[in-house]
Order: structure tokens, then sequence, then C-alpha cells
């Protein structure tokens, strides 16, 4: 019998806090720890032993995929950002659409929805994650450090370009597409369509009949 | 006592950062702190809320930042996203003061604050937390500049980890006071509900409307059987549907606004729910959420009965809705007046002095303001 989900995350902070409390923690995480990884024959070591393969569909990356996927390998699919942005609301919705179809169709990726308006709801019933950005029309009303120490402010470009690195930074993300106002891209369309045939052939992944609920709010 | 005279920016800006959580307690008790600054300071909202967008009414600007639940991301990732994002918007926001609300400040806050050490931070977290849980999140008060507590009316029966940590404690908070609240015609008309006949707030968190081993159903059926109509809050986090049962639905906010639209509530005793039913004076049936993993709204539910303030029952599902609908009826409204005759105020405009008192501090070594 497995442990339920909050007791097993309990324990992992408990873990965690007792661990950062050890003497040498900060030493080891700042020090001992990326001289490890800047180490060739170490990385080369723990490559071999660890990670045989390499790839899309070799890596698991926790991300919430929505409710289309599922199966014993869904962690593994590629996280796949889709960035719409200057769309209205019923374009948002169609382009949800799309990609779900594709997801249901594909079962290759997981998609995160990089928008400029709040279509919350639209997401949550696919159980996919948003991440927005400030839309262009709405940059001058946000306060700006620039505007009140007369430097220069951001512009709305740099912002968005720091964003979407950030983004693709930190959810790994394997591509992201591009959406006009019929839809994805037909270039990153095609990119997303030959993602399956490069997955690993011995991959679990299925569509779910009874459909688990989307991520909280 | 220790006094430090700062400066006050002439424009000063206010970051209000919210936690996620299960309904709109973080965002509404910032916005109530929001709404009494003075008009010239910038205030700009980042919340893990989905239902940060409603902050729009009040004027401001917001973002959104998915919360670790709602991406799946590993934790350490999520603190390193969530690191990111915040010192990105305090680079290009630069707020002077940054206002947290929530019972379990993020690792990671720590990190984007100290990258940006102009700006000084305010821990917002109410009391009332379980016996004996989260107390090593106190700990977390040395990031911050200053812990401000926005007191409980059943403060007294606090016997958490904070009830005697250090903080600067106001008044109960709520956003909006009974002078701003629309009439009763004006409240139904606002709400789309009918304009005679008695009518009951059913605000118990997500439920079956049509079970009545259910609270939702019980509290309906038992409200319904004493010829009271049943409203049900549709906040904009929820996808519940009650579609095709006897309810009115109402989405507002703030719905406080509207409170005069409603002869009785029958809620649960989150902070917000608590201090807006009692100092706004409604009629009010408490039915603590003990679900919850660290808010002890049981303590809170049971003070208001002890004070008769209002009545409270751990559950309605134990075939005592009825009678408890009936004693709503008959004593609800004279435990309102008592609630309101008790009622110490509004320790909002208090909260904001707290937050420009902090933004006026001298900067930090190295930092410049």
């Amino acid at each position: 019998m497995s442990a339920r989900p909050g007791t097993v995350r309990a324990r992992q902070q408990q873990l965690a806090r007792w661990a950062r409390r050890t003497p040498g923690y900060q030493a080891t995480v700042q020090h001992v720890l990326p001289a490890v990884r800047r180490n060739a024959t170490l990385t080369d070591l723990v490559w071999r032993v660890f990670m045989p393969q390499h790839g899309v569909g070799t890596l698991p990356v926790p991300f919430t995929g929505g409710r289309h996927v599922g199966g014993r390998d869904a962690a593994l699919l590629p996280v796949v950002g889709v960035l719409a942005l200057g769309l209205d609301h019923d374009e948002v919705e169609r382009l949800v659409e799309q990609v779900a179809d594709l997801q249901r169709c594909e079962r290759s990726f997981r998609p995160l929805l990089v928008l400029d308006r709040p279509d919350f709801a639209t997401a949550r019933r696919h159980g996919y994650v948003v991440e927005l950005v400030v839309p262009q029309q709405h940059w001058a009303d946000h306060p700006q450090a620039g505007s009140r120490t007369e430097g220069a402010a951001t512009s709305w470009s740099a912002y968005l370009g720091r964003r979407l690195a950030d983004i693709v930074d930190h959810y790994q993300l394997w591509h992201l597409a591009r959406v006009g106002p019929v839809g994805l891209d037909p270039l990153d369309l095609a990119v997303l369509r030959a993602i399956a045939p490069r997955l690993p052939a011995t991959l679990e992944v299925s569509v779910p009949t009874e459909q688990p609920p989307g991520p909280p709010g | 006592m220790h006094v430090i005279i700062g400066v006050m920016p002439a424009t000063p800006t206010v970051l209000l950062l919210s936690s996620n959580g299960a309904g709109m307690g973080h965002l509404t008790r910032l916005l109530a702190y929001g709404r009494r600054l003075p008009g010239q300071v910038h205030r700009h909202v980042l919340s893990l809320s989905q239902a940060v967008p409603a902050v729009e009414a009040e004027g401001l600007t917001w973002e959104y930042l998915p919360s670790q639940g709602a991406s799946g991301l590993r934790p350490a990732t999520w603190r390193a996203l969530f690191a990111d994002r915040v010192t990105e918007v305090l680079e290009r926001v630069d707020p002077d003061v940054l206002v947290f609300d929530g019972t379990h400040p993020y690792s990671g806050l720590d990190v984007a604050l100290a990258r940006h050490p102009r700006t000084r931070a305010v821990w917002s977290r109410r009391g009332m937390w379980k016996p004996g849980r989260n107390g090593h999140q106190l700990q977390k008060a040395a990031w911050f500049d200053s812990v401000l507590e926005p007191t409980d009316l059943a403060a007294p029966a606090d016997t958490g980890e904070t009830a005697d940590a250090e903080a600067v404690r106001v008044r109960p908070v709520t956003l909006l006071d009974r002078e701003e609240l629309s009439g009763r015609a004006e409240a139904r008309a606002a709400l789309g509900l009918p304009a005679d006949g008695p009518l009951a707030l059913v605000s118990l968190g997500a439920g079956n409307i049509n079970d009545t081993d259910d609270e939702v159903g019980a509290a309906a059926a038992a409200l319904t059987a004493n010829g009271i109509g049943v409203c049900v809050t549709a906040p904009s986090i929820a996808e519940r549907a009650y579609a095709g049962s006897d309810v009115h639905l109402v989405r507002h906010f703030p719905l406080s606004r509207h409170f005069r639209a409603f002869d009785h509530a029958v809620v649960a005793a989150g902070y917000n729910s608590f201090h807006e039913t009692l100092r706004l004076g409604v009629p009010t049936l408490f039915v603590p959420n003990t679900a919850t993993s660290l808010d002890d709204q049981a303590a809170r539910a049971r003070y208001a009965d002890r004070r008769g303030w209002a009545l409270a029952a751990p559950t309605l599902t134990d075939g005592r809705a009825p009678a408890l609908v009936a004693e709503l009826v008959e004593r609800g409204p004279e435990l309102a007046a008592q609630a309101q005759a008790d009622d110490p105020g509004n320790g909002a405009a208090d909260a904001a002095a707290e937050l420009l008192r902090v933004a006026a501090l001298p900067t930090r070594t190295g930092a410049a303001r």
C-alpha cells in the first residue's frame, strides 16, 4: 500500500528542513555540488550509469499536463509552450480546443499556455497550466521603476523576452510554439506532429477515460 | 521603543503579494489595505490565485503567477521559478514595500528580497492557527521588516503558534465598512435576486446542493423548508455547477457590498466570512470547515456562539439543520445586533498606515532609494 500524496509531501518537506539544518549544508550546496557538476569525468560517469538514453521522452519533467494524457510515462512527455498573444476570448477558446484535439490524437506532449488574457476557465476545463504575461496594451498602466527614478523604463518587448526566457528555462520547454488568430502556426503544428515518432516505443501514455480534475487555482 | 525616522517617497509603490488558497481571503485582505492607502500610492498585485483579475474593480494593476500546486512542478523547481519571477517584478516595479499575505511565506521570497534590498517587506498573517501547527514558519519573520497581524474577533480563543508571537496587531480587517454597503433593493437588483421574500447566503465551499448528507445540501434543504430562498456563491475560482437546482447563484466581487440582500447567512468560519458577516450585521450560522490545514475555524465559530454574536454548529448533516435554521430565523437579528455592538471597528486603515511606515524606513546598506 502506498502512502497518500499529502503524507509523502509532508515527509519530503520534513526531510528537506532537516537537511537544510544539517551543518555544512550551505557549503555543500554552494561549493561542493557545483564543483562535482563541473567535473567532466564524474558527470560522464553519472550520465552513463543513470541516463543511458537521451532525447525527447527520456527525462521526467514533473508538470501538470492536462486531462487528456495519462498513464505510467506521461511525465516523460515533453512540455511545449503555446505562446498566444493578442487573441480575443473566442480565439483562445478555439486555440485551446485545437491544442486539446492535437494532444488527444498525438499523446506526445504536454502544453503550457502562455497567454496575455486571463482565460483561466477555458484552460481549467482541460487541466492546462497558464502563464500570463502583461498585455502590450496595458503595459503603460503598470508601475515602472524607470518612470519614477527618471531611468529608462523597460520596453514591453524587453519584458516579454525576459519572461519567455524565464518560462522556457523553468518549465524545461522542449519547444515554444507560436500562435496566430487561426490557431497554431503551421510550422509549429508540423513540429508538434513530429514529436510522436521520436518518442521511445516503450512509452506508456494513454488518453484517460475518466478525466482527473484540473489544477487548483 | 526603537523609532526610525525615514523619508516617504513622493509617490510610493506598494506591491501586494498574495498566496493562493481556497478562496479570496488573502486577496481581499490585501485589497482592504490597498484601498485605504492614499490616492497617490501606486498599488500593484502579484497573486498566485486565479481570482486575481477581480482586483481590477479596485483600479489596481495585477499579475498572476501559477502556484506550485497548479503547475505541478517539483517544489524545488517551483521555488526557483517563484524567486526569479518575484525578482523580475521587484526590479521592474521597484516597490518601496512588498506585503505578503499568507501563513506560509514561500522559500524563494527571501532570495528575491535579498536581490532587491531597496524594497522593504511586511508579512501580513492572520492568527487562529490550529494549536501546534506551522510553528516553524514563524522563523521566517526574519525575512520581513514588520509582521502585521489583522487580529481576530475570536482572538481570546486563539491558542495557536501566533498567539504570543511578536507582531504589529491591528483591529480585525474587512474590505468594506457598513456605510459602504448598498441598500437591500439595490443589492438584490445587482445580484439578480428577487426583490421580495427572505433569502439566505450559503457559502460552505464546493458541495452538492442536492445531497442532504452534504453540508451545502443540508443547509439548502433546511432553508427551503423554512420558506427561505437559497443563494450560493459562485466564486470565479470554482467551477461547481448548480444547474437545474432551485437556488440563486450569486457572483460579485466584493460580495459583501451587497450583504443587505440577505436576511441570513450559513457560512464557513474563515477569517473573511467570519468578520464580514459579523461586522456587517448579517444574522449568521457558522459551520466551520475543519478540513483546513491551519485555520482554526472551529474555535472561531465556537467563540462567536459563546459571545452571542451568531450560531455555530460543527455540522448540518446530523439532522439538526432544521432546528438550527429555525433558531437562526428567530434569534439571528438579535445576535447580529450584539455582534455589531461589540465591533471594535475596521483595522484596515491602521494596517495601511503600518505599510506606509515601513515604506518610509531607511534603506538597507547598499541599496539606493
